[in-house]
């Protein structure tokens, strides 16, 4: 750990990675890092997938740092995005095969949603639990299996056996209900 | 499971805005992204929806990785060895930024077509992706890098490499340059702005404060300050994000987490020209 690296901001450590520099980059991982594995593994579960996952994210960075614009929003949100794609990814090719070798059913695929729900209990601020509190349970249900399960909505229609078109709104209601709720808390997009 | 639906081009899955939800949550197939973001394109109001519930989702997944009120409850632990696996599959650096301990007067500069070379060195492990992202309607307040001039540092390293950049940008096409100054004539700030909106700040004379406050840059064009980024408590350098060319520029003294629009009066004001 270099002490002198961590008096930089993210968006100059992301200039010195596009200068090359392996310490800037280390810098980073050791901020964000742990917080792009904790999504991954909330997504893939698996930790080797999740390793995976930090890894692409990190290289990619490397290779292409002018893809973070900081004019759009910090580097976090810019890894959690990466993160999440990437894990996205992983889950739906894996989806894909078992579908193809195991002929999974609804039945198999529903008993994933218990621990899907882990996710929300795992929150320790009180200001996002009291945000969370304000959805319906219909709504947490829809947004934990379209972000943490890492399934487009169509398969989220599936797995609750509800119309596609009942599963996008509801997850753009409730999508807007949590923002609502965080601005409110003063937990907003800054503008 | 369903097998997936060829896209709809006319619209009969119902409004494209009603996709805005399970967008912001990567929850659609890849045409879908692709008609979701041509909309937002050309909805300002569609982008905004989708910053908010990205900031909200993003917040959900922060505060599962917090364990500040429940140590006990901690999260997955980041492997030991990962780093390394990372730092191997870099490709060898062609400049090396010197460790921690005395520097030379003057840095080398950097060769001018290091990056290109080090992107020709680019693997092809990381594979494609496609960003969710379309035109920034919010130009959202951001962490700028503050160095110290210690002289005997990696960041001192960092820093001179920035100037030099700095420099080199004044000196190109479409950049704007300004000088901010404060009332008593003691603080001289020079800012420049190359043309894909990157600004390089350079502070003389701003005294270091408390740990618990920061300077704050702001676009304060049109009588509506905009933050561009905080500077931090004893900044001498700094890169920011400006998502444009802003004209009139302000710095205050601000909370250390920063302010939605300035709470104090500026220590100095300047015009890009």
């Amino acid at each position: 750990m270099d002490p002198d690296l961590q008096s930089l901001n993210d968006p100059t450590l992301v200039a010195a990675v596009g200068r090359s520099d392996q310490l800037a980059l280390k810098e980073l991982y050791r901020r964000h890092g742990p917080a792009v594995y904790n999504l991954a593994r909330r997504v893939v579960v698996d930790a080797d997938r999740a390793e995976e996952v930090v890894q692409e994210v990190f290289l990619r960075l490397w290779n292409e740092p002018e893809r973070f614009d900081g004019a759009r929003g910090a580097l976090r949100s810019f890894l959690y995005r990466q993160a999440h794609s990437r894990a996205v990814e992983r889950v739906r090719s894996e989806e894909a095969r078992r579908r193809r070798e195991e002929r999974h059913d609804r039945e198999q695929v529903r008993p994933d949603y218990d621990v899907e729900l882990e996710a929300w209990e795992l929150i320790r601020s009180e200001l996002v639990k009291d945000a969370l509190a304000e959805l319906s349970e219909t709504e947490r249900e829809v947004i934990t299996l379209a972000y943490f399960g890492g399934h487009t909505y169509r398969e989220v229609a599936v797995i609750l056996d509800l119309p596609e078109g009942t599963v996008k709104s509801r997850i753009r209601l409730g999508m807007n209900k949590l923002a609502d709720q965080l601005e409110a808390a003063g937990l907003g997009a800054r503008s | 499971m369903t097998e997936p639906r060829s896209p709809d081009p006319h619209g009969i899955d119902g409004p494209i805005d009603e996709l805005l939800g399970a967008y912001a949550l990567d929850a659609i197939d890849d045409a879908e992204r692709a008609r979701v973001e041509q909309y937002l394109a050309a909805s300002p109001a569609g982008q905004l929806e989708v910053d908010r519930m990205t900031n909200a989702i993003d917040q959900v997944v922060e505060a599962q990785a917090d364990t500040s009120a429940d140590p006990s409850a901690a999260a997955p632990e980041l492997p030991t060895d990962l780093w390394d696996r990372i730092a191997d599959q870099l490709p060898p650096r062609l400049e090396r930024v010197p460790e921690p301990g005395p520097a030379p007067e003057s840095a080398a500069p950097e060769p001018v077509d290091e990056l290109a070379v080090r992107r020709a060195h680019r693997t092809s492990r990381t594979a494609r992706i496609v960003l969710s992202v379309a035109a920034a309607v919010l130009v959202v307040a951001l962490g700028v890098g503050v160095v110290r001039r210690t002289g005997t540092s990696t960041t001192t390293s960092v820093a001179q490499q920035l100037e030099q950049q700095a420099d080199q940008v004044a000196g190109q096409p479409g950049s704007h340059t300004a000088t901010l100054t404060g009332p008593d004539g003691a603080v001289s700030v020079r800012v420049v702005i190359d043309d894909q909106g990157r600004g390089y700040v350079v502070p003389t004379g701003l005294p270091a404060l408390g740990s618990d406050r920061t300077y704050q840059l702001w676009s304060v064009d049109g009588g509506t300050p905009i933050s561009l980024g905080l500077l931090g408590s004893a900044p001498t350098i700094a890169v920011v994000g400006t998502g444009g060319s802003p004209s009139q520029l302000a710095i205050t003294v601000e909370p250390a987490s920063g302010s939605t629009g300035p709470t104090s009066n500026p220590v100095a004001t300047g015009t890009l020209a």
